[in-house]
């Protein structure tokens, strides 16, 4: 199932993500796909928010993965950006699919990490503030998009 | 002799202290993603809990993988500093042998995901299968048609294990074979990568 929203602004994505957080369980995964500066890590904000969580929450670039742990459920986000050409195993199966949420920016960088099942959301620049933003998604994911579809006509 | 065991290649954190082979005191907790903070911090409790100090410590046994990536490498760098530091005997253990049960041979695993597990076959006083990564079809394998007992973490089989003694385990792994002769080229087992 496929389901494009149109976000006029920053805070229509934050509250999207934050929307989207309140309907998903732990082990799912979601991968973030779209150009730099499309607004991946504000969704990914959002849906932080959606959790309770309070930290600041920004990109992982350089760490690769930031670990929350004191929202209403763990939240580990994975810039998988700086993994390109890298075939090291550093332990992210671990995460992937555990005992939390799971958020992938870059995942074209650790295919053979991914689960076969997940969310797939790409971000599109339409313009400075108006973005598109696209879902993708089967089997449970597809409930979640419907949902979000409800509450953002 | 006061022995310090040590084993975070899970999700839990294991800690003792024992006197002779007898577990004065001890920290068996699941510790997700909090095993680095807790480490030390728990040694400490225990020591002062049994008002032992450190340098009254003879032995450090650790559990050295296979197991959680981060997980393995915990305890094995907090013991080796350990050893370094009071100059005393370091022992590794498999983090699969502390599951074994002394009655029976058991396949011991723990989760190696992808429908993998990381498992080793122990029985009371014998390797029967070096530690390896198997499918998890392979495991049930050994357990329904070949009759082995199931240890270990479970929950990614669906099916519970056997009970086990881990400090017990850990206290049996002091001997000569499994002393560390240099402390600093000491590394963990991961098997996969």
């Amino acid at each position: 199932m496929k389901h494009t929203f149109k976000s006029k602004n920053e805070l229509e994505t934050l509250t999207l993500g934050e929307k989207l957080a309140t309907l998903l369980k732990v082990g799912d995964v979601i991968l973030l796909t779209g150009d730099l500066g499309a607004g991946k890590t504000t969704i990914t904000k959002g849906i932080a928010r959606g959790l309770n969580i309070e930290e600041k929450v920004n990109s992982p670039t350089f760490n690769i993965m930031k670990i929350y742990l004191k929202g209403t459920t763990p939240l580990f986000h994975i810039d998988a950006y700086r993994l390109e050409d890298n075939q090291d195993d550093i332990g992210l199966d671990e995460f992937i699919g555990g005992e939390g949420i799971t958020v992938i920016e870059w995942p074209l960088y650790i295919k053979h990490l991914l689960p076969n099942n997940a969310l797939e959301i790409n971000i599109k620049h339409i313009s400075l503030e108006v973005r598109e933003i696209t879902f993708f998604g089967q089997e449970h994911y597809e409930n979640v998009i419907k949902k979000i579809a409800e509450d953002f006509k | 002799m006061i022995s310090l065991l040590l084993d975070s290649s899970s999700n839990r954190l294991s800690i003792a202290l024992a006197k002779g082979q007898k577990v004065i005191a001890s920290y068996d907790e699941k510790a997700f993603q909090t095993q680095s903070e807790l480490l030390v911090a728990k040694i400490n409790e225990l020591l002062l809990e049994t008002n032992i100090k450190p340098q009254a410590i003879n032995n450090i046994v650790v559990a050295y993988g296979p197991g959680s990536f981060t997980g393995v490498r915990i305890a094995v760098n907090v013991a080796k500093i350990w050893a370094y530091a009071l100059k005393i005997n370091l022992y590794k253990v498999s983090s699969l042998y502390v599951y074994k049960n002394d009655l029976k041979p058991t396949i011991c695993v723990l989760d190696a995901r992808n429908n993998r597990s990381f498992a080793g076959i122990y029985s009371q006083n014998e390797v029967i299968l070096e530690d390896k990564i198997l499918t998890n079809d392979d495991v049930m394998h050994y357990v329904n048609e070949q009759g082995y007992a199931l240890g270990g973490e479970t929950k990614h089989l669906g099916i519970s294990a056997v009970s086990y003694d881990r400090f017990a385990n850990m206290l049996q792994a002091i001997k000569e074979e499994n002393k560390v002769d240099d402390i600093a080229a000491f590394k963990p087992v991961y098997l996969k990568g």
